[in-house]
């Protein structure tokens, strides 16, 4: 808590203790009587309707909520139901921090909401008025020209690694991308394929078919993996919300064919529809994405800690130093991760053979190298 | 103690500026020392019934307040006066409820009532608030019964009686359908029609289960086989044993839907599941028969507090839920502050306590006259007025901020204090009602969850309004037939040639009206049928014509408000008027119902029907009805016989057979009201010159209307009172545009034609040949 703050609080605490007389009469405030508070404040502006997505979002609620309760911070988090409401929502807080420059209570405001990046890289200079009033825009990674803070979760070398480890459990992968054009989706993709294409198993994984599962009427060679790439929209902000029919005949794709592929379905909120219809279907498995997915027909998960890396921006805003003006925090920081949860036997077995330590450390290595390598 | 605004202001206002001169003042021994508040506060109470003997529910509810009462109070903190909520707690399972909504109902001091939490409970209560309009908020009240009684304000004319019962959870109705819906896809996705079974508890939450789904089902393409109430004497644990007996002997997929109440149930159930399907797969067992638990109340404490054994047990059991929409991050806020996830109790309590907090708010900034309002209102009308005030907005904007938590209290606080009543979300979701209907809640979410590793996992969210995040599930409260279906339905019925049907000269016309029922909570069978005697004399029948078959005492009850007077509605005719009653009901049997049809007269069945084939012959049926997929027998029940004693399908089926084979009439039109109808009048299927209708097929219920809240009773079925409506305003109505009528107006049955390829046109022909005498 900075200098200025702690004096308001004295002064503010010396005031309500005190009296004033009026002849032999002496008024006191009551000292027990609630008094509004000044503890410093956390808002939060998300997409709409993006909370409740049991992933990103939420997994930002909690962060929030968390670090807010263990330093003491009031927090405001705003989910709203439609664009306009958000824009509303934006346009009321940026012009309040504009005009209550003299608001001493310390604000911070988190905008994890991408549709609105024009209006945010167009008016963050009203941030400048306000000594007290901080802001933090996720996820991007460019930077703010003028007041602001930015973070960043680069996802490349996490999927690099799932791209390198999925085959070994499953052969036929499906990945179902959101579109082509996003940034965020398409690095997503190309660190999936070029971990799918690394040759980390060949040798001993052909082996393992041949002598374990050799009951099988035939071998399936490692060459057989297959990805394939659905893309559910063409245009930017395309494939997040697609309807329920569109995702059931991706389900009905999926159980077509001899072997059902896992989906690696990075769409947002037709990812999560994904999941669930492939859950109560049957219809095949699934990676999570963006949280550690708890389910028999997930046996991986590609995790962004998100919470734990608002957690460390909103310390850092608290600390003398204040927000730093970008970060990228991805798989050598340990804010992105492969979890794997193997609820069969024959998941188990293989995991046993071939996804030991040292060969995830192997991979993992990579990976951090190659995220590297494309600049994060 | 409180002081005025004014003065409030004036003394800060002193001390902010005197403060630090102060400081260092000193007080003499005659100083009177006055302690003084910034705001002025203001008292008010509000009494929770909740059941409290549950230490964990007791708890979870104590903690929930706690911590709303503290947003409302941060929130006020912006102005200057500040209203504080003292609660008065009570449990619902060990108070004399009666005596209670009694003592409550009458007490000023109590601005309103939440809960109780439990539909059984909460008839005892409303019974009483009703009477003097004391505002009842009720958290989780899920039975259709109770809500469309309380909760919908009946019509006296162009009169809306006010609302008093505030209902925050969608009636489980719209439970049901959500419950269906993983089945449904299944179906979809595997073009299948799978068997489905329903087992539901025999109170008044299983019962809107039990009349429900097997509506939605069928329109689900969810076949039910099998629709059970399970109680003391038939417990659940025997009934889910038959069922799974009955469904691992089918080659098909099918399905189990069990509403429940208990976790205990859930982990015998999962005992027994595992016992029939042991050494299988667990998907191979999961893709031939699903189970699915309707839980309201599932919670994680519960489940931690089993044994390990039992915990394993629940592995995978998935099930569904009334839960709060998750864009209100309440969810989230709640499980990080208390390390559990809330209950829906919790979220709907939290919603309940803050609007009578928000309405309190309203009456303490506004006066309790409002410019425009009553003078003379009771304290209970100008708190269910500032209720209906803050839920039914007036400003142009409709942003729904979702204000539980105090920042954003604060701000719709002060929305409230500048004149603005914008909409808002709380814990739960939109605090909205039914605009049409003022009080039942507009939208309710549902968890469709999954036990994981011991833990709750939330796979998807439903809402019957559906937005971009949770799925839609169309509640069936607002459903309409659809007409198109509708349509392919008659067509399909009605698709034999039945082109070289010809019919003698018509010579007469006579009609049997029968109210089969018995006891003054069955009014709405006398008056139905009273109805269409009436609607027949109006059309020229005179009383040889019309053979009337009632039990007069249900209008001479003690319990009839208007003693002697039978009505379908509060604002319709006297239907006793004038109307000839040929046999006291009390005094005959099925049997003799069929001897009058028959033309079978005796010295006790001095009139009957005369044989003629020339006569139009018209049966209407009011009364209850039985069926095999839940009593055994198909049957129209005779008063209050025993399953197997009143005019079953074989009954139907002799009758007219023989009436059919002596050429006893020309044409015989059956119109049937009772539950599970269909069952019983496809006996006549095939039969030349007869038509049947229904209100509901052989699965389902059929259902009453307008609900009398001086008597409470019911007026009316839905199914007689549109077939009324359709061939009074139209007396040349066809018998295709009449189903099309019925079908798309009664809620919640399906409204049938049976044997329309054996009785003609339908499409150039009406019941007016029935019902309106020819010269």
């Amino acid at each position: 808590m900075n200098r200025f703050v702690l004096l308001m609080l004295t002064v503010l605490s010396t005031i309500t203790l005190s009296c004033s007389r009026d002849g032999n009469t002496i008024y006191c405030l009551d000292p027990e009587e609630p008094v509004p508070s000044t503890a410093p404040l956390v808002t939060v502006i998300y997409n709409a309707d993006a909370l409740g997505d049991r992933s990103y979002n939420d997994i930002i609620y909690r962060g929030v909520e968390h670090v807010a309760r263990e330093n003491g911070l009031r927090t405001a988090q705003l989910s709203p139901q439609d664009y306009e409401e958000g824009l509303s929502y934006l346009k009321t807080m940026f012009d309040r921090v504009s005009a209550n420059a003299m608001d001493s209570v310390r604000q911070l405001y988190i905008i994890c909401a991408a549709g609105y990046d024009d209006y945010i890289r167009a008016n963050n200079h009203l941030f400048e008025n306000n000594p007290y009033a901080d802001l933090l825009y996720l996820e991007t990674s460019d930077s703010l020209v003028g007041k602001g803070s930015t973070l960043h979760l680069p996802y490349y070398g996490a999927m690099y690694e799932m791209g390198a480890l999925l085959p070994v459990l499953d052969r036929e992968l499906l990945f179902i991308a959101a579109n082509p054009v996003d940034v965020t989706v398409s690095k997503s993709v190309e660190g999936f394929a070029s971990g799918f294409n690394s040759d980390y198993y060949d040798v001993d994984y052909n082996r393992y078919y041949q002598t374990v599962w050799n009951n099988y009427d035939t071998v399936i060679d490692v060459a057989d993996k297959n990805l394939r790439i659905m893309y559910l929209g063409s245009e930017s902000g395309d494939g997040f919300n697609v309807p329920d029919s569109t995702l059931l005949r991706i389900t009905g794709y999926m159980m077509g064919g001899m072997d059902s592929p896992t989906a690696i379905p990075v769409c947002g909120g037709s990812g999560y529809q994904l999941c669930y219809l492939i859950d109560i279907l049957n219809a095949g498995r699934y990676a999570g994405i963006d949280h550690d997915v708890l389910s028999p027909n997930s046996p991986i998960s590609c995790v962004k800690h998100i919470d734990r890396a608002l957690e460390l921006c909103i310390r850092q805003w608290l600390s003398p130093q204040g927000l730093p003006k970008h970060q990228s925090l991805g798989l050598a920081d340990g804010y992105t991760e492969v979890i794997r949860h193997f609820y069969n036997d024959r998941d188990r077995e293989i995991a046993d053979f071939f996804i030991t330590d040292s060969i995830m450390n192997v991979i993992r290595q990579d990976a951090i190298k190659q995220e590297k390598e494309h600049g994060y | 103690m409180a002081i005025n605004r004014l003065s409030a202001s004036l003394i800060a206002g002193a001390v902010l500026l005197s403060g630090p001169l102060l400081l260092t003042s000193c007080s003499r021994d005659d100083d009177r020392i006055v302690v003084c508040n910034r705001y002025t506060w203001i008292d008010r109470s509000v009494a929770v019934v909740a059941p409290l003997d549950d230490p964990l529910e007791k708890a979870r509810l104590e903690r929930t307040a706690t911590w709303m009462l503290d947003n409302f109070r941060d929130a006020q903190l912006s102005g200057d006066v500040c209203v504080r909520i003292n609660l008065q707690w009570y449990d619902e399972n060990s108070e004399n409820l009666e005596e209670l909504a009694g003592r409550l109902s009458e007490d000023d001091g109590v601005a309103a009532i939440i809960g109780p939490f439990t539909s059984d409970h909460m008839v005892s209560f409303a019974n009483i608030c009703q009477q003097n309009g004391k505002p009842l908020i009720a958290p989780t009240i899920t039975s259709d019964e109770v809500i469309r009684r309380y909760a919908i304000p009946t019509k006296t004319g162009t009169q809306i009686t006010r609302p008093f019962f505030w209902s925050l959870t969608e009636t489980d109705v719209a439970f049901s359908e959500v419950v269906l819906s993983a089945q449904a896809a299944l179906n979809q996705q595997f073009r299948l029609t799978s068997e489905g079974i329903l087992l539901s508890p025999d109170n008044l939450d299983g019962q809107t289960f039990f009349n429900w789904t097997p509506f939605q089902a069928e329109n689900l393409g969810v076949r039910l086989v099998y629709n059970r109430l399970y109680n003391e004497d038939n417990d659940f644990l025997t009934m889910f044993r038959d069922a799974l007996d009955y469904e691992s002997g089918q080659k098909h997929p099918s399905a189990n839907f069990c509403v429940i109440s208990d976790i205990h149930q859930m982990v015998d159930a999962m005992k027994l599941r595992r016992l029939l399907f042991q050494g299988q797969s667990e998907k191979s067992v999961v893709d031939s028969l699903r189970t699915y638990f309707a839980f309201s109340r599932i919670s994680q404490e519960d489940i931690d507090q089993l044994s390990s054994q039992d915990r394993l047990i629940l592995e995978n059991a998935q099930g569904f839920a009334p839960y709060a929409d998750p864009t209100t991050g309440f969810e989230i806020s709640y499980e990080e502050r208390f390390g559990v996830r809330p209950t829906l109790s919790e979220c709907k309590f939290y919603d309940g306590l803050m609007l009578a907090a928000f309405a309190i708010y309203k009456i303490t900034i506004y006066g309790q006259d409002m410019e425009g309002q009553d003078p003379g209102r009771t304290p209970n009308e100008i708190m269910n007025d500032a209720i209906y005030d803050i839920c039914f907005p007036n400003s142009v904007r409709q942003i729904s901020a979702t204000v539980w938590r105090a920042n954003l209290m604060k701000l719709y606080l002060e929305s409230l204090r500048s004149g603005l009543f914008p909409m808002f979300r709380g814990a739960s979701g939109n605090i909205g009602f039914d605009t049409e209907t003022c009080s039942p809640a507009s939208g309710t979410f549902y968890i469709h969850w999954q036990i994981v590793d011991g833990k709750i996992q939330i796979l998807n969210y439903f809402s019957s309004e559906g937005n971009h995040r949770v799925g839609p599930a169309t509640a069936a409260w607002r459903f309409f037939y659809d007409e198109n279906t509708a349509q392919k339905r008659f067509a399909l019925q009605a698709s034999d040639d039945n082109t070289s049907l010809t019919y003698p000269a018509l010579t007469d016309q006579y009609a049997v009206l029968v109210h089969a029922s018995e006891g003054f909570g069955n009014y709405r069978h006398l008056a139905d049928v009273l109805n269409i005697y009436q609607h027949l004399r109006r059309g020229g029948f005179d009383d040889d014509h019309i053979i009337l078959i009632a039990d007069p005492s249900i209008a001479y009850s003690k319990y009839n408000p208007e003693p002697g007077t039978i009505r379908t509605s509060p604002d319709s005719p006297d239907l006793m008027v004038n109307a000839v009653i040929d046999y006291d009901a009390s005094l005959l049997t099925a049997y003799d119902i069929s001897q009058i049809l028959m033309g079978c007269r005796s010295d006790r069945l001095d009139v009957v029907v005369p044989s003629n084939p020339g006569h139009n012959v018209f049966l209407y049926w009011s009364g209850h009805g039985h069926s095999r997929l839940t009593d055994g027998t198909d049957e129209f029940q005779w008063r209050r016989t025993p399953a197997g004693d009143g005019f079953t399908r074989q009954m139907m089926l002799n009758t007219v057979k023989q009436m059919h084979d002596s050429q006893a009439y020309r044409k015989l039109l059956i119109v049937a009201e009772p539950c599970y109808a269909e069952s019983v009048v496809n006996a006549v299927d095939g039969i030349p010159g007869v038509l049947a209708m229904t209100g509901a097929n052989s699965n389902e219920q059929s259902w009453a209307d307008h609900w009398n809240k001086e008597g409470s009773f019911w007026m009316s079925d839905r199914f007689s009172s549109n077939l009324a409506i359709a061939v009074r305003e139209s007396p040349a109505i066809t018998y295709r545009d009449l189903y099309l009528y019925c079908a798309q107006h009664t809620l919640g049955s399906h409204a049938c034609i049976v044997n329309a390829a054996h009785f003609g046109n339908l499409y150039d022909s009406g019941p007016a040949e029935f019902v309106i005498k020819k010269d």
